[in-house]
């Protein structure tokens, strides 16, 4: 057992040993390291054959077709991409977005940046459960509102959307739906078509593929457009240039192809682990889940524990990486904006610990980690001038 | 935030953790801080004939806080009282390299020690 005991899988994941098996073959002399671009030999060649077998690998996972997707530097560049470049391509249309107060500052602060330069966005609330009002939506959807942006699981709290339902009131009304699946795709079921969904981000790290790649996928029927934002090469149908990495491309392909096949039973196990971690949890007096019990994914656990000081907690908890919040805001002291909105009150939102599994997360780290849990706890509290046994 | 081993040794630390049984005979407390800073602090000392004869703290608030607390009460043992009141907040700073935008931490302590002090004069 490696100590500390990873429970952080949402901030990101180890890349499959297959994975990096995949990757390695692209990088030397003796391996597939040509430029895909290079039209006028064999190295070239291959790398472009690698990479359109890894664009079906994804395809395959989310049930679209391979001209779709379209290779990016990870989730956060694709929802950039997506946000920007429909905001953009449609703006004779109209100036106005809808988002919720719970995304990703990789979507929140985007919004921001088009608000600054004459958008108007609207940012939706959500229940103390962690679910998007659709009434709310509803009335938010005007004649001028040209994208909605939603992510589909949340990235703190695990909770799912019902993309299915949004997408059919989005598109009601006449405006295109952007899903942040960084936190949903290889961890959830999705199918593009059934769901509706005309951008889907996508993020490999999250998925036991490398950090420092991700795709968006696009509609084709009927076709979501958009302008890019990086130029200079015409790359990938000219929607974002620069030489593609092979490497990281095979990996993501990789570890795509894995989810399709493994992703149903690392579920079940992963389940039974999180809910082993949560009884155990459960033992202490008042601690609380954030977020809905059932529309959840498997992988998550968030728990505020009363009567403990939050960064106190996350030292005290030495034996187990986790983390207080999303991983990229854990630099500030700002409480989560996600607890926020669900109504949690600043000073429990700071107690608050996200744990997260993963497909390498053993019954023995489980184990390990509720006793530590629980007498890291028991020591802040019994510490405490204010906690009353 | 990634602390230095000093912080994290005494934040560590639990050999005076805890509050004397309200029996016991010459003992002084002191409090600082209050729930609404999000940080609160109970020091104890026994005293016999001018010397701390032992120490110890609650603590709700970050980890330099406590660390704070540890060391303060591992450092007052077997003190005097003429030594106890010599200590500085920049000792307390320097010796766990407590970083400048955690000083008011370092401060909760001191004041605790301070009204202590106060009371024992009175």
């Amino acid at each position: 057992m490696q100590i500390p005991i990873y429970l952080d899988y949402m901030a990101t994941t180890p890349v499959d040993p297959r994975v990096k098996d995949a990757m390695l073959a692209c990088l030397t002399l003796d391996g597939n390291f040509g430029n895909a671009a290079s039209k006028t030999h064999s190295y070239g060649w291959r790398a472009e054959e690698a990479i359109s077998n890894a664009r079906q690998q994804l395809a395959d996972l989310i049930h679209a077709n391979a001209r779709s997707i379209l290779w990016v530097s990870g989730a956060t560049e694709a929802n950039n991409l997506a946000i920007k470049g429909a905001a953009h391509f449609y703006s004779r249309k109209g100036r106005h977005i809808i988002t919720c107060k719970t995304e990703h500052k990789a979507v929140l602060d985007v919004c921001k940046f088009l608000e600054s330069n004459g958008y108007e966005v609207s940012y939706l609330d959500v229940d103390k459960k962690g679910f998007i009002n659709i009434d709310q939506l509803s009335r938010n959807l005007r004649s001028d509102t040209v994208l909605v942006s939603l992510m589909q699981v949340n990235n703190e709290i695990g909770v799912i959307q019902d993309i299915k339902k949004i997408a059919h009131l989005v598109h009601e009304k006449g405006a295109l739906l952007h899903v942040d699946g960084a936190q949903s795709v290889g961890k959830i079921e999705v199918d593009v078509n059934e769901l509706e969904i005309d951008y889907l981000s996508i993020s490999a790290h999250k998925m036991y593929g490398p950090k420092g790649i991700g795709a968006l996928y696009i509609r084709q029927q009927p076709r979501a457009r958009l302008e890019p934002l990086i130029h200079g090469g015409g790359h990938e149908q000219g929607l974002r240039a620069g030489t593609l990495p092979t490497h990281q491309i095979v990996g993501f392909g990789e570890a795509a192809r894995i989810a399709k096949r493994e992703m149903q039973e690392d579920i079940k196990r992963i389940q039974q682990l999180r809910d082993k971690l949560w009884e155990g949890i459960k033992q202490l007096p008042q601690v609380k889940l954030n977020g809905d019990s059932i529309k959840r994914i498997a992988h998550n656990l968030n728990v505020s524990f009363a009567g403990v000081e939050g960064e106190s907690l996350l030292m005290g908890l030495r034996d187990i990486a986790v983390s207080s919040g999303s991983a990229c805001t854990s630099a500030s002291i700002e409480p989560s904006h996600v607890l926020r909105a669900l109504g949690v009150e600043d000073e429990l939102a700071h107690s608050s610990i996200r744990f997260s599994l993963g497909k390498f997360t053993t019954d023995a780290e489980i184990d390990y980690a509720i006793q530590h849990i629980v007498s890291v706890v028991h020591r802040l509290r019994a510490m405490s001038p204010l906690w009353k046994i | 935030m990634q602390y230095n081993k000093s912080i994290l040794h005494y934040f560590h630390e639990s050999a005076h953790v805890g509050e004397f049984s309200v029996n016991e005979e010459n003992i002084v407390t002191g409090h600082a801080g209050t729930v609404t800073i999000g940080e609160q602090v109970q020091l104890q000392l026994k005293i016999k004939d001018n010397v701390i004869i032992a120490a110890k703290f609650k603590a709700y608030g970050s980890v330099v806080t406590v660390a704070v607390m540890a060391y303060l009460t591992a450092w007052l043992e077997n003190k005097t009282l003429d030594e106890a009141k010599q200590l500085s907040v920049s000792q307390v700073m320097e010796v766990l390299l407590i970083p400048e935008t955690k000083r008011h931490c370092a401060l909760l302590g001191y004041e605790a020690l301070a009204t202590l002090l106060d009371a024992v004069k009175s």
